[in-house]
């Protein structure tokens, strides 16, 4: 003989929500960079969100375009584009990318940063 | 006589209360500082030049003195063109400070280069 059902079914739904929050949480907190990161910080009041056409610059020079390595001759025509460098990048790493965006004819640069707490 | 409702059981509220707000804490807002590229090569007649050096302790040098950023702060204004030369070794963050402040001074007009 059958056992009567004792749950409630709404408990189950329950349990389905949270899972579905719980990966929704994981893949929001995970985001997948080619290299290890920690981006310069900013206070500013002003900052701009704006995160197309990213350029990510890593300690040693490496580049890397919306993900994947490039090279700084290979970049595509925009007129804007947002870079992502580690903050303890030296300047003198990121200078010749700066000034080869601008000869390619990019106008703006987002310098991508992290609203500091 | 009036029914009492089933509610659901309120640790399960609890529940999806915090990840409700863990969701929200977690949500990282990427922001941006913008830089004008082409800044330096627009004529503006009414504005003030400025030319500093940004030196690797995060120090900026303007005709000879030395200042640190809140005191250059106070030399921003929003005519300002400012021309900033930065020491190759000067980290990335020195340099974004910089951009902050100048953001918050709106000023008119920024260029980077390094300095010699």
């Amino acid at each position: 003989m059958r056992k009567k059902r004792t749950t409630a079914p709404t408990a189950m739904t329950d349990i389905a929500f949270l899972l579905l929050l719980f990966f929704l949480i994981l893949a929001i907190s995970t985001h997948i960079l080619p290299i290890p990161l920690n981006p310069a910080t900013s206070d500013s009041s002003i900052a701009t969100e704006e995160t197309k056409h990213i350029l990510m610059v890593g300690l040693d020079g490496s580049l890397f375009y919306e993900g994947n390595p490039i090279l700084l001759s290979n970049l595509p025509h925009a007129e804007e584009f947002s870079l992502l460098a580690d903050k303890e990048t030296p300047f003198k790493i990121l200078q010749p990318v700066i000034q080869a965006l601008k000869e390619k004819g990019v106008t703006t640069l987002h310098c991508v940063v992290e609203q500091s707490r | 006589m009036r029914k009492r409702r089933d509610l659901g059981q309120p640790s399960d509220i609890a529940f999806l209360l915090i990840i409700f707000f863990l969701l929200l804490a977690g949500i990282n807002t990427t922001q941006s500082l913008s830089l004008h590229t082409n800044a330096s090569n627009v004529a503006q007649t009414d504005t003030v030049p400025l030319q500093a050096l940004l030196t690797q302790q995060g120090t900026l040098v303007l005709e000879g003195t030395t200042f640190s950023p809140l005191e250059f702060s106070s030399k921003l204004s929003d005519n300002t063109t400012l021309h900033l030369q930065v020491e190759g070794e000067t980290s990335w963050q020195q340099v974004v400070d910089i951009l902050s402040l100048t953001e918050q001074r709106k000023i008119a007009g920024l260029s980077l280069e390094m300095a010699p």
